[in-house]
């Protein structure tokens, strides 16, 4: 066995190119379902484990899987937006903590979550480097966000513009990085978090400017005056200029995307839950209450079919590579069929030459059942940032 | 006037002749009983050997054929006249129909397939025209080919230095990292020359082995070859088209082409076979 073993590997070292294409063929036969298969279930599980952590979801009515995709995964086109105060109504309702989302706008490509300081505690994340906002236009970064961008506290980070050529459009906001948070492999890693007045400045219903002088007075209504182009409002929030950021409106009236509605009583938190999700349940409600579980399970469950399509294809996939991978080595037999025959005259039992064509085999398919393992194993370990980098 | 009776000088020309004839004959028996005395056991031993092709219609008979140990013999004949079949034969690669075939105190047509693998590999050496070396083994690896393909050949340790020696012999001790595609044809045929040695076996048998080879270098791989065998006391059995390689070999056979006719060579040849058809 050894001999056959030294002489089909001889050959498989001789014949790189035509092994590693052999090699890479099966591969991808045994990886392709296999991957699919663990990157699915790393996705399912990922997409579970955030759904199961998220108690209870209100927001504007309409699609429910945008509502909890966008708040969970800060991902997907925003949802209708709802009012803050939705925030205040579950607040007051004293069956849970409400911790307003607002997640539309993005800086460098990444989303920018409007939120209070509750959230962090919610989601557990703890503090890296620097420390948590405290002042209009500061922002804590997620660990892949200042890793991508070579931010630290003390730098300074943009908001994206959301329309290039509108120019009556909101200025972008250069915000102030003061903290990165710890990597927890989630979604979080890859925001940043302002505080949700902040969000609003963003949003255009705050601003700062200059003061007013007589000159660049156009009207003046009671409390509302108007000025011409020329005050030079300010993109920066500085302890210099905070003083002159105000909100025009009542804070109530102004967007949230979602509020995540964390259940009271330590004891019961599932009454409190179903306590809350009730009065969601009339027909009048201009929100609604979404537990992100059954959203995500049956989210899932259509992946899950479509996983099975994709496994049969794989399957068929591999069905055709192996008959093509039987053919080359038919081939390759064929075209080796002279050293087969200088081994026989020269005595090589048939045992040996067997042996010999096998070991090859099996060295091929060893080299790439293993590859095909490490891949699968690493798509199983790195999934879920594979998935994050990819897919959502 | 025409004389009619015996001419004399005829008459003493015809017995002078006769004469001759008895000195020949004498001679001849002499020298027989001489041959006999000095030649070896027989190692190859063929007796009423026939074997055909059905599909071509080619058919090869030989009534009889001896080799001694340690001779060196050269298979010459036309193309298609059976000699690499009788080798084949010989070499336990083909099976004959009928007849005997001993090869070193061993009757090769009582021995199963796998048994004629194992003495073939144990007690002969091929060396064929094409070379026939596995161009993804080294030289080296290409030498100790033979024990790797059969169990019935057990390495001995000393098998390196054995293909080293050999290596040497052969002149291609510097090649033994490369690989076939890496040789000339004589380095190669060299090559292959080692390999049927390398099990120390008792017969070389080969097929045209400068068939392939420039004027100078099939002298030079012969020589090396027939130098080798002698040192070793191993008997050689060489076909070849070759006719200025002759005067190498202790002993020229020639097997016939067509029906019935044979052809005696020298400088020792005997008469072979009778055959028809190709291969």
């Amino acid at each position: 066995m050894n001999e056959c073993l030294y002489i089909a590997w001889r050959y498989i070292c001789f014949h790189k190119t035509k092994t590693a294409i052999l090699v890479a063929a099966i591969t991808l036969i045994i990886y392709l379902p296999a991957g699919v298969d663990a990157l699915v279930d790393e996705s399912a599980g990922q997409l579970r484990r955030r759904a199961h952590s998220t108690p209870l979801i209100i927001g504007a009515k309409g699609s429910e899987t945008q509502l909890v995709l966008n708040s969970l995964y800060f991902e997907s086109e925003p949802p209708a937006t709802t009012t803050f105060a939705e925030a205040d109504r579950v607040q007051r309702s004293g069956l849970a903590t409400a911790v307003p989302l607002l997640v539309r706008y993005r800086a460098e490509k990444h989303p920018i979550v409007g939120t209070t300081i509750e959230y962090f505690d919610f989601r557990k994340l703890r503090i890296r480097q620097g420390r948590l906002f405290g002042m209009l236009g500061e922002c804590v970064l997620g660990y892949d966000v200042a890793k991508a961008l070579r931010l630290e506290p003390g730098d300074s980070l943009l908001s994206d513009p959301e329309q290039l050529f509108d120019i009556a459009g909101v200025y972008p906001l250069k915000m102030r990085v003061v903290g990165v948070l710890e990597p927890i492999d989630s979604p979080d890693d890859s925001a940043v978090f302002v505080d949700l007045k902040t969000a609003w400045i963003i949003a255009g219903l705050g601003h700062g400017h200059q003061d007013l002088q007589e000159k660049e007075l156009l009207k003046k209504e009671g409390n509302r005056q108007t000025a011409n182009a020329s005050v030079a409002t300010y993109t920066e929030i500085t302890p210099e200029n905070m003083h002159t950021f105000h909100f025009h409106g009542e804070p109530g009236t102004f967007p949230i995307t979602a509020v995540i509605a964390i259940p009271h009583g330590e004891q019961d938190p599932e009454k409190s839950l179903t306590l809350l999700l009730g009065r969601y349940q009339s027909e009048k409600e201009q929100v609604q209450a979404v537990v992100p579980s059954t959203v995500m399970d049956g989210l899932l469950a259509t992946i899950l079919r479509v996983r099975t399509f994709v496994l049969a294809g794989a399957l068929l996939l591999g069905i055709a590579t192996i008959l093509l991978v039987v053919l080359v080595f038919m081939l390759s037999l064929r075209l080796r069929r002279e050293e087969v025959a200088t081994l026989t005259k020269i005595g090589g039992s048939r045992s040996r030459i067997i042996g010999i064509l096998a070991c090859e085999v099996f060295l091929v398919i060893v080299s790439s059942g293993a590859i095909a393992t490490a891949l699968t194993l690493a798509t199983a370990q790195f999934g879920e940032s594979l998935i994050r980098w990819f897919l959502l | 006037m025409e004389s009619t009776g015996p001419n004399p000088i005829h008459c003493r020309l015809r017995v002078g002749v006769d004469i001759l004839r008895v000195i020949r004959r004498m001679l001849k028996e002499w020298s027989g009983v001489c041959c006999k005395q000095q030649r070896k056991p027989n190692v190859i031993q063929v007796t009423d050997l026939h074997f055909a092709y059905p599909a071509s219609g080619f058919r090869l008979h030989i009534d009889r054929f001896t080799i001694g140990q340690g001779e060196q013999v050269a298979l010459i004949g036309p193309s298609g006249s059976g000699k690499s079949t009788l080798l084949h034969l010989l070499a336990g690669i083909l099976v004959p129909d009928r007849g005997s075939i001993v090869i070193d105190g061993t009757e090769l047509t009582a021995l199963s397939e796998t048994a004629r693998r194992e003495f073939r590999i144990s007690r002969i050496g091929l060396v064929f025209q094409a070379f026939e070396l596995l161009d993804y083994l080294t030289v080296l690896d290409n030498l100790l080919l033979p024990f790797r393909i059969n169990k019935a050949v057990a390495r001995p340790r000393d098998a390196v230095a054995r293909a080293s020696q050999l290596a040497d012999e052969l002149e291609i001790a510097d090649k033994l990292k490369r690989f076939p595609g890496q040789l000339s044809q004589g380095e190669k045929q060299r090559v292959a020359i080692g390999r049927a040695l390398i099990t120390e076996p008792a017969l070389l048998f080969a097929d045209e082995p400068t068939g392939n080879l420039d004027p100078a270098t099939k002298k030079h791989v012969l020589h090396f070859m027939l130098n080798i065998a002698s040192e070793r006391g191993v008997t050689v059995l060489m076909v070849t088209h070759d006719h200025g390689l002759l005067d190498r070999f202790g002993r020229v056979c020639e097997i016939s082409d067509f029906y019935g006719k044979t052809a005696e060579s020298t400088p020792t040849g005997e008469m072979l076979s009778e055959s028809t058809g190709r291969p």
